[in-house]
């Protein structure tokens, strides 16, 4: 066993001295658009000088939520923090990262992207925001050990990006031109490099969604209700308030799986108790608001949608 | 947990470390087998834990009938046969309930209807345990062969739990029988560099095949067998159906070699599951070198108890409709594979008279016949290649109906196939993928050639000479001589299993997908 134990192991080594050859040869963009994930928790570390408004959420809040709108309303003299980076992180991941970091006083809208709400983290998300900022590592505890393994898994894939990232830098030396960056992003953590801009004609991304009985019985979305209902309580164990949005959606998606939204939205006011600030209809939206094929609403629908929404939280604190 | 994940990678790398710790600290088989238990469990239990409860009671009834079986003063007594029929009834209601409950239900209600009737039926919304139907077929094995005195019973219960839930070969097979596995789990093992190292190898060819051609030809298919109405041309069809027959191939082969490596690495010898199936030359060897232990199990447990070929042509036709079709059905709850299962029997049965006197149609080997070699003659060589590719035309006939959504679908494509390739533009239709068949036409055309090069070994991979076989009893595997390949060109083979795991790594799919006979 010892020779074989040592032929492993020079053969573990072997492989990683080609690891660290593709890695170098794939330097980290500092302007990549994960990286925003340090000025976010930058921001949410920052002391403010009022409480704070934090958006939690995938992308679809990054893009769809105008932060400009919460932080001149008049009744609300909060401070706004969004941290909506990518769905691909997962729901665990994203309440982790705000969790220990609540404060009193603290307002909170999770608007997650609806899938999240029966899926974990997903692609190589999580790596890629490890990369850039190691220390979210602790952001994964919220998930569990087997959130652990899955990230674990998806690190194999993220392996396997960089691993072509490394042959296409060999190859060629030209950067891609887009304007999902880390620099796409404003002082509040929205991103702004869209707004403006004409909407891409893109087909939307489709999501096979499940029918109301498959949710029933499916344990992910069990435990994402736990932790959505878990959130709500250490939010008021730390004096803050939380309230739930929801995730953009084109019209013709909503009118599809209108059944499932209600038995979602049924289960969100049995088992999480947290008020809701929209409905899930209000988010159903024509094409023409959306800018790309994700949730990710226009400069000037994001702006409409923040306002209602500002309002809605006025009126909720107001209670 | 599946086998092309980091999180088994690090599963596995624990499971060896206490397995060998607790051979080196005296603990025997016990310990050896306790580990493989444990290991087992949280192995199943990864995907739900749920499901261990299921395949715990399934050991256990199957462990106390079959005692009870061996305890009948006479053996094949009628309370034996009543016991062996629980154990039968017990297994197979397991899988109805599970797997066919709602498929039976549907088929009625869709028949009632048809007949202008209303039906109210039952329905029971029941989640898929991962493996059963290999696991069933494991134990039920075990209960008929200790009734027929083939097997020993198993009088410990941590030998035998080991051995129905042992994790490489637990979820897709291979379907190990009882008097091949359970002795070797009956003694202790010792750790053998010659077989570990050749299981090592043996997984990164699975790896590969996985993830080079499996998941990368599934994205090919998907896009052309997707969705209930066909859109795409006759020679798409022809291709995408090529390239499934590729795709569930390179899939269900590389678990298998996934499997029997990562036994190997644990001193276990698992049963051979793929032969180089597609060099075969009539649809009987097909069958005798495609997923040989399931194949060997109907033959055992449903063909010869039919009579098999035994009993005059009827009854062969019987024997082998039957077989097939219940093979059909074991796939899955749809009429689709109830047909591949009719059609491949009787590809079997009119190839098999076609070329009486030849060969009888046997199913499943007691040796895999052996791989057409090099001809005396150009024209005998170029007979036998007209017959391999005949053979595979014929396979990849019935896969249109295993890979269709449902029948009307497998219809639609058979006439599109038929009917839309005689026109330049349904060829021309072929550009449209025409980046895909570049970059995968070329590694397929490679695996090929691997494969042929390699066919007297069970993975090209391997150090000509070694011998497993000795695992078995043993005695160790037969470690090939020192020389040229073992010793010499070890720089070089280093040098190509780096290139193989650094290609893998690079292929890598973004959306891993799953092993298809999962669903199964």
């Amino acid at each position: 066993m010892p020779r074989f134990l040592v032929h492993a192991l020079i053969f573990a080594l072997v492989q990683l001295g080609v690891l660290a050859a593709l890695w170098r040869s794939c330097p980290d963009d500092p302007d990549h658009y994960m990286a925003a994930t340090v000025d976010k928790h930058a921001r949410l570390r920052a002391s403010a000088a009022s409480p704070r408004l934090i958006f939690v959420g995938g992308s679809s809040v990054g893009f769809s939520i105008d932060s400009r709108a919460f932080a001149d309303a008049p009744g609300l003299e909060l401070e706004p923090v969004n941290m909506g980076l990518n769905d691909g992180l997962g729901l665990a991941f994203m309440l982790g990262e705000v969790q220990g970091q609540l404060r009193a006083g603290d307002v909170v809208v999770v608007a997650p992207e609806t899938h999240l709400l029966w899926t974990g983290s997903q692609d190589d998300a999580v790596w890629a925001v490890l990369q850039r900022r190691p220390a979210s590592v602790a952001c994964l505890a919220a998930g569990g050990p087997r959130a652990v393994a899955d990230v674990a898994d998806q690190g194999l894939h993220f392996f396997a990006r960089k691993v072509r990232c490394a042959a296409h830098q060999m190859t060629t030396d030209r950067a891609l031109p887009t304007i999902y960056r880390r620099s796409g992003f404003d002082a509040y953590g929205d991103f702004a490099a869209h707004r403006g801009l004409e909407a891409k004609p893109e087909a939307p991304l489709e999501r096979r969604w499940p029918t109301p009985a498959q949710l029933e019985r499916d344990p992910d979305f069990e435990r994402n209700l736990d932790q959505l209902a878990g959130f709500a309580e250490r939010c008021e164990a730390a004096g803050a308030r939380c309230f739930l949005a929801w995730c953009p959606t084109r019209a013709q998606s909503f009118a599809d799986a209108r059944a499932v939204y209600e038995h979602i939205e049924a289960q969100l006011r049995e088992r999480v108790a947290l008020p809701m600030l929209e409905q899930p209809s209000e988010v159903a939206l024509p094409e023409t608001d959306f800018f790309d094929r994700g949730p990710h609403l226009t400069g000037a629908a994001a702006a409409v949608r923040s306002q209602r929404l500002a309002a809605r939280l006025e009126a909720a604190l107001g209670e | 947990m599946t086998f092309t994940t980091l999180t088994f990678g690090l599963f596995l790398a624990l499971v060896f470390a206490l397995y060998w710790s607790s051979a080196r600290l005296g603990a025997g088989r016990r310990g050896q087998n306790l580990v493989l238990l444990v290991a087992s469990y949280l192995f199943y239990g990864w995907w739900d834990p749920r499901f261990c409860g299921l395949l715990l009671a399934s050991s256990v009834v199957d462990f106390v009938l079959a005692r009870a079986i061996a305890a009948q003063p006479t053996p094949r007594s009628g309370r034996a046969k009543l016991l062996v029929g629980i154990s039968c009834a017990l297994n197979l209601g397991l899988l109805a309930l599970f797997k066919y409950f709602g498929f039976f239900v549907a088929s009625a209600a869709a028949a009632l209807e048809s007949l202008g009737l209303q039906a109210n039926l039952p329905s029971l919304t029941l989640i898929l345990p991962v493996g059963i139907s290999f696991y069933t077929f494991q134990t039920l094995g075990y209960t008929v062969d200790v009734y027929r005195g083939r097997a020993e019973v198993c009088d410990s219960l941590l030998d035998y739990l080991a051995y129905v839930s042992l994790f490489p070969q637990l979820v897709a097979g291979p379907i190990e029988r009882a008097d091949r596995l359970l002795p070797q789990l009956r003694r202790a093992r010792s750790f053998d560099p010659a077989a570990a190292r050749d299981g090592a190898r043996q997984m990164l060819w699975g790896l590969a095949k996985k993830i080079i051609l499996a998941d990368h030809l599934g994205e090919f298919v998907e896009q052309v067998y997707a969705g209930p109405v066909v859109h795409a041309s006759g020679p798409v069809l022809m291709a995408a159906t090529l390239a499934f027959a590729f795709q569930i191939y390179c899939d269900f082969s590389a678990y298998s070699d996934i499997a029997i490596g990562c036994a190997r690495l644990l001193g276990l010898d698992l049963v051979r599951n793929f032969a180089h199936p597609y060099f075969s030359q009539s649809p009987a060897e097909f069958w005798r070198r495609w997923h040989m232990s399931l194949s060997t199990w109907f033959r055992d447990y449903v063909y010869v108890p039919l009579g098999g070929s035994r009993r005059g042509p009827a009854r062969l036709w019987l024997a082998l409709m039957v077989t097939f079709t219940l093979s059909g059905l074991w796939h899955g709850a749809n009429w689709t594979f109830v047909a591949w299962g009719a059609v491949n029997g009787l590809f079997v049965g009119v190839a098999a008279r076609a070329f009486q006197g030849s060969e009888a149609p046997r199913l499943g080997p007691r040796d895999v016949p052996p791989s057409p070699t090099a001809q005396a003659s150009v024209g005998a060589g170029l007979a036998v290649l007209g017959r391999m590719l005949g053979t595979f035309a014929l396979v990849c006939a019935t896969w249109v109906l295993f890979r269709a959504a449902d029948l009307p679908q497998a219809v639609g494509i058979f006439r599109h196939m038929a009917l839309d390739s005689w026109t330049l533009r349904a060829w021309a239709e072929l550009q449209h993928h025409g980046e895909f068949l570049a970059a995968f036409g070329p590694l397929l055309a490679l695996f090929v050639v691997a494969e042929w090069w390699t066919r007297d070994r069970e993975h090209p991979l391997r150090d000509p000479g070694f011998d497993p076989r000795g695992l078995r009893a043993g005695a160790g595997a037969v470690e090939p001589g020192r020389g040229l390949w073992s010793d010499t060109l070890r720089p070089l083979r280093w040098l190509g299993y780096t290139a193989l795991l650094w290609l893998t790594i690079y292929l890598m799919p973004d959306e891993p997908g799953t092993f298809i006979y999962f669903q199964f």
